[in-house]
């Protein structure tokens, strides 16, 4: 049985997207509750500001991938290598 | 915005004496907990790639990249969920009331205030090896009105704060019988 890589992709992004949700309700409790101060800004930009080195890695490593690639399962269980990265 | 400028519901000549959140070491103890879990994934992904280095050429790759992103961007989440939860709960003392604003989880905030004239008794209480170490502690402050105690928790020099609530509550009291009602003045 085979089934495509792509479907870790749409998992990820559905994840993304719960992230999403709850990354703006966090930053909405520190903008609208938090002291009106240098370090609430600080922390706020800082969370944003590593999301999205973190989220642009992963995005540049993804455009990278044929995710059109094949994953079989139960055939020589995950052994085989594959050209997934484009050329 | 909060500011300390314009409490919520500030009364005429009220001024901010203390704002208190809990011990910094209630703090410490959060980042050095996600240090870990960001640590665990360093030494896993280390040990990987050391040991297994042609799990790079695995087709199941881009899965393991994808998991360790999930990973890494949910506990930045969980650690900044977690930081706010110790950055919302806050309690302000001023010369005439203590505010207690408590931010439970994302969705529930419980804001609470006592006049300091209603005080009765206020009591300090440090137990354990690190909140003795560290000094931080509860105090509870009790009103006549109210039968549960308001309660500040974990906050650091717990003695301290219970003391200047203590000579807030007077002088409030001494200021209060002082103010003649104005109907006690018609005879």
């Amino acid at each position: 049985m085979s089934f495509p890589i792509s479907i870790f992709l749409y998992i990820y992004f559905a994840f993304l997207l719960f992230w999403v949700v709850f990354s703006l309700a966090e930053i909405y409790h520190m903008l609208k509750y938090g002291f009106k101060t240098a370090t609430t800004f600080f922390i706020t930009f800082g969370y944003l500001a590593v999301s999205l080195i973190i989220i642009s890695a992963s995005l540049i490593y993804i455009s990278q991938v044929n995710w059109q690639s094949e994953l079989s399962v139960f055939s020589g269980v995950l052994s085989e290598t594959s050209e997934y990265i484009q050329e | 915005m909060l500011s300390i400028y314009h409490l919520p519901n500030q009364l005429p000549g009220e001024q901010v004496v203390k704002i208190i959140r809990r011990d910094f070491f209630i703090l410490f103890k959060k980042i050095v907990f996600f240090l870990l879990l960001f640590f665990f994934y360093g030494a896993f992904s280390l040990i990987i790639l050391t040991y297994y280095p042609a799990v790079t050429e695995q087709i199941y790759f881009p899965a393991l990249v994808l998991a360790a992103s999930g990973y890494l961007l949910f506990i930045w989440l969980f650690f900044f969920f977690s930081f706010i939860d110790y950055y919302l709960d806050v309690w302000i003392i001023t010369n005439e009331r203590i505010i207690n604003i408590e931010q439970q989880g994302l969705f529930s905030r419980i804001i609470s205030e006592q006049r300091l004239f209603r005080i009765q008794d206020v009591t300090s209480e440090v137990t354990g090896v690190l909140p003795t170490v560290f000094k931080y502690g509860n105090v509870y402050v009790q009103t006549a009105a109210e039968k549960e105690r308001f309660s500040f928790e974990q906050i650091p020099d717990p003695n301290g704060v219970r003391d200047t609530i203590i000579k807030l509550a007077e002088v409030d009291r001494e200021r209060m019988a002082k103010e003649i009602p104005p109907e006690e003045k018609v005879e």
